[in-house]
């Protein structure tokens, strides 16, 4: 158990190390190889919107509603089919939720987390409008790096996503 | 006492874990595969994090208000319903809570096993149990797992079989669909003797069950079948959609 904390500290701690100069070694096992994407909470508050149709990168988390088939873009937001047809789902849109991993679908309300934060996002039926009804601030923990680091994080910014170094 | 003693010694000893899942899914609220970790309970919402589990009032739909968070354990992983019960699973253990009073989930049991990747699903007495020591969870281990939740604050491990790297996982009726290697189907109908019936070669990590409906979804393909029930072996390939 002390060795668990000790090693929970040690990760801890260096997580405070700044993490952008990218001439370092992306080895240092003191250092993540992974960048921290940040945006200040304004910014990130408004970045909740409805795109076009986007690639997809990789696969997440899938959820059905009604005829829609939802497909998660881990950290970026859901790829929206109307699925009225099986044989032929078809992509309709892209709901862009940064830091988002799961969502939950009430009648038109979805839950979603936003980075730490949950939000309630009002849809219509064509699933071509959305008004965030409510966010619960912080209410889930930060995200951890995939090799096990806190972010640095200045007042105000929120983290949304890592992604790996490029040297 | 020894009883109990021992019931824990061999549950410690085989690990398992059980989550169930086997969301009783009302129209109004969509339904999500067994890597959830979102589940809407009539005016509730549920969420587990890596540590936590957290309960919303959604009576008001579009005003969530958070109602409850208690400590869990580590590295939690996913979370499903079934009748009035919650599973939770984690990297280390399953644990089962009752909705008996919506706002204060209360744990009623608490299975540990072997470190490793653990989605569950539940119908009534049985929970079925993945466990995937491929997936750098830690553990090596990868198996099929069922357990006897009759006595829902003490599941029993009742068998446990070794897969290649399994992963979601969803029920049909009587049968039981697991993203192996490829999707394998077993039939479930007789518990003590579980076999399988049929395979989908196809690569997924995760499935929904909907009416006759599958959804699968892998890292490059989703893939939807229809299903008949009479006869699982035969399988209507309806699309391939590539992601």
């Amino acid at each position: 158990m002390k060795k668990i904390l000790l090693l929970g500290l040690i990760m801890f701690n260096s997580s405070c190390i700044y993490l952008g100069h990218e001439e370092d070694d992306i080895t240092d096992p003191f250092e993540s190889s992974y960048k921290a994407i940040t945006l200040n909470r304004e910014a990130f508050e408004q970045s909740t919107v409805l795109l076009e149709e986007q690639p997809h990168e990789t696969s997440g988390r899938i959820y059905v509603k009604d005829n829609y088939l939802i497909i998660n873009e881990p950290n970026k937001g859901f790829h929206i089919y109307n699925n009225v047809n099986p044989k032929l789902p078809i992509n309709i849109g892209f709901l862009k939720v940064l830091g988002a991993t799961n969502i939950s679908i009430k009648n038109n309300v979805a839950y979603i987390n936003n980075a730490r934060d949950l939000i309630a996002v009002k849809l219509n039926s064509e699933f071509n409008t959305i008004e965030i009804t409510k966010r619960v601030k912080n209410m889930f923990p930060e995200k951890v790096s995939p090799d096990g680091f806190l972010p640095d994080l200045e007042e105000n910014e929120v983290l949304v996503n890592w992604v790996l170094k490029t040297n | 006492m020894k009883k109990h003693i021992f019931y824990i010694i061999l549950i410690i000893a085989f690990s398992c874990d059980s989550d169930g899942q086997l969301d009783t899914v009302s129209q109004d609220t969509g339904q999500g595969g067994s890597l959830a970790q979102f589940t809407i309970v009539n005016n509730y919402l549920y969420t587990v994090d890596q540590s936590s589990l957290n309960v919303f009032n959604i009576s008001n739909l579009e005003k969530p208000v958070q109602v409850n968070t208690s400590f869990i354990g580590f590295d939690i992983e996913t979370l499903f319903h079934f009748n009035n019960d919650l599973y939770v699973g984690s990297q280390t253990g399953m644990f089962i809570y009752s909705l008996d009073n919506p706002e204060e989930p209360k744990q009623l049991a608490a299975v540990s096993h072997f470190r490793a990747c653990d989605p569950v699903v539940a119908k009534q007495n049985y929970a079925f149990v993945t466990l995937d020591g491929s997936a750098g969870c830690g553990g090596t281990l990868s198996v099929l797992e069922v357990y006897d939740t009759s006595n829902i604050s003490e599941p029993v491990l009742i068998s446990r079989r070794n897969l290649v790297a399994p992963k979601g996982l969803g029920l049909f009726n009587n049968f039981l669909f697991v993203c192996d290697d490829e999707i394998k189907i077993f039939d479930i109908s007789n518990i003590n003797e579980i076999k399988l019936v049929h395979a989908l070669n196809v690569s997924a990590f995760d499935v929904i069950i909907r009416g006759n409906e599958l959804i699968a979804i892998g890292n490059t393909n989703l893939y939807q079948y229809q299903l008949n029930e009479n006869d699982i072996k035969n399988t209507t390939l309806l699309s391939t959609l590539n992601i």
